[in-house]
C-alpha cells in the first residue's frame, strides 16, 4: 500500500494545481483531501501511521447541503489538536494566510515534538510551486539513513 | 570515459517537446535553486531550473535517459539530490550514487548526507544514502 500525502484544503483549484505537481514529480504516493476537519481525523485515526506528511490550510468555507442546511466544516486547528496527541509522525506544512491562525497551529505541534513548515499563499495560484519546495523538502528533511544499499539493481526494497 | 551499465528509460510522456533552451550540462556555474535533472546516453547530467512536467524538455525530443531526479544548490553545493521524476521513474539507488559521482565529475561540490533515494512503489519514506 502506498504511502499518502494528505491535505485539508477545500478549493478546487488550489487542490487541482497541488495534484498537479505531486503527480509530476511523486507519483508514487498517493494524495487525499479533505474538505472536512472531522473527516480529515477520521481519515488519520487508521492512516497516520502511512501518512508521509500533512498539509493544513486553517480556514475553510462552510458548505451548504442539497437540503439547504449549512455544515461547519471546522478548521486546520482541529487537526493540529488532534496530531499533538500523538508523537511525531511526519512534517507538517501549513498553507494559510491566517497567521495567527498558523501561529497556534504550529506552537501546539512544535510543542508535541513535530516538525512543521509554513508557505503563505499569495496570488490566486502563484505561491503553488513555493508550497511544493516546501513539501518536497519536508518529505527529503525526514529521510533516514538506509540501512543497507543493494549491490544490484532491483533489490532496492532491502532499503526499507 | 563514462561507463554506463544501466539501462537507459524512454519519457512516460513521449510527446517530442523541443529541448528547453535553458537546459545546460551540470556544473559550478549553478545559482541557489533547486532543478531538474536528467543523465543522457553519454553520462553527462543535464539541468533545468524546476517547474511543471520539465523533465521530457529537459533532453527533450522525448530522448531517452539514464537517469532523473531533481536536486538543490544552497550555497553552491548540492544540498539534496533525489530519484524525484514522474517522467523516468528511475528506481535504482546504486545509479543515484553514480550520478552523484558525474556531477562531481562535472565540477559541483555535493554535501555528505545529500542523496535522497524514493523507492518507486511509494511503500515507504525516502531513505538517506551516503
Amino acid at each position: 500500500m502506498a504511502m499518502k500525502i494528505a491535505i485539508l484544503e477545500d478549493d478546487e483549484r488550489r487542490r487541482i494545481a497541488m495534484l498537479d505537481r505531486l503527480q509530476d514529480r511523486m507519483p508514487q504516493y498517493e494524495t487525499v483531501f479533505f474538505a472536512d476537519a472531522v473527516e480529515m481525523i477520521q481519515w488519520l485515526a487508521t492512516h497516520l501511521s502511512d501518512t508521509l506528511a500533512i498539509s493544513l490550510d486553517h480556514d475553510l468555507v462552510l458548505q451548504q447541503s442539497g437540503d439547504g442546511k449549512v455544515n461547519d466544516p471546522g478548521t486546520g486547528r482541529q487537526i493540529a489538536d488532534y496530531l499533538s496527541q500523538f508523537g511525531p509522525q511526519c512534517p507538517v506544512v501549513f498553507h494559510s494566510t491566517n497567521a495567527p491562525a498558523v501561529a497556534g497551529m504550529e506552537l501546539a505541534l512544535r510543542d508535541a515534538g513535530w516538525t512543521t513548515y509554513r508557505v503563505s499563499p499569495y496570488d490566486d495560484l502563484a505561491w503553488i510551486p513555493d508550497w511544493f519546495a516546501t513539501i518536497r523538502r519536508a518529505i527529503i528533511n525526514a529521510a533516514r539513513p538506509a540501512a543497507s544499499i543493494p549491490q544490484s539493481p532491483g533489490a532496492s526494497r532491502v532499503l526499507r | 570515459m563514462v561507463t554506463m551499465a544501466a539501462m537507459s528509460k524512454q519519457p512516460a510522456d513521449s510527446t517530442p517537446y523541443p529541448q528547453d533552451p535553458r537546459s545546460r550540462t551540470a556544473g559550478p556555474w549553478m545559482t541557489d535553486g533547486t532543478y531538474v535533472y536528467v543523465r543522457d546516453a553519454q553520462g553527462l547530467v543535464y539541468v533545468l531550473p524546476d517547474g511543471p512536467h520539465v523533465h521530457p524538455r529537459v533532453l527533450g525530443y522525448a530522448r531517452p535517459a539514464m537517469y532523473a531526479g531533481d536536486l538543490t544548490i544552497e550555497n553552491g553545493q548540492v544540498v539534496d539530490i533525489t530519484n524525484l521524476s514522474g517522467t523516468f521513474k528511475f528506481d535504482d539507488p546504486i545509479e543515484l550514487l553514480g550520478v552523484v559521482t558525474q556531477l562531481e565529475n562535472q565540477g559541483l561540490v555535493v554535501a555528505a548526507g545529500s542523496t535522497r533515494f524514493f523507492a518507486c512503489d511509494g511503500m515507504s519514506p525516502p531513505v538517506t544514502l551516503n
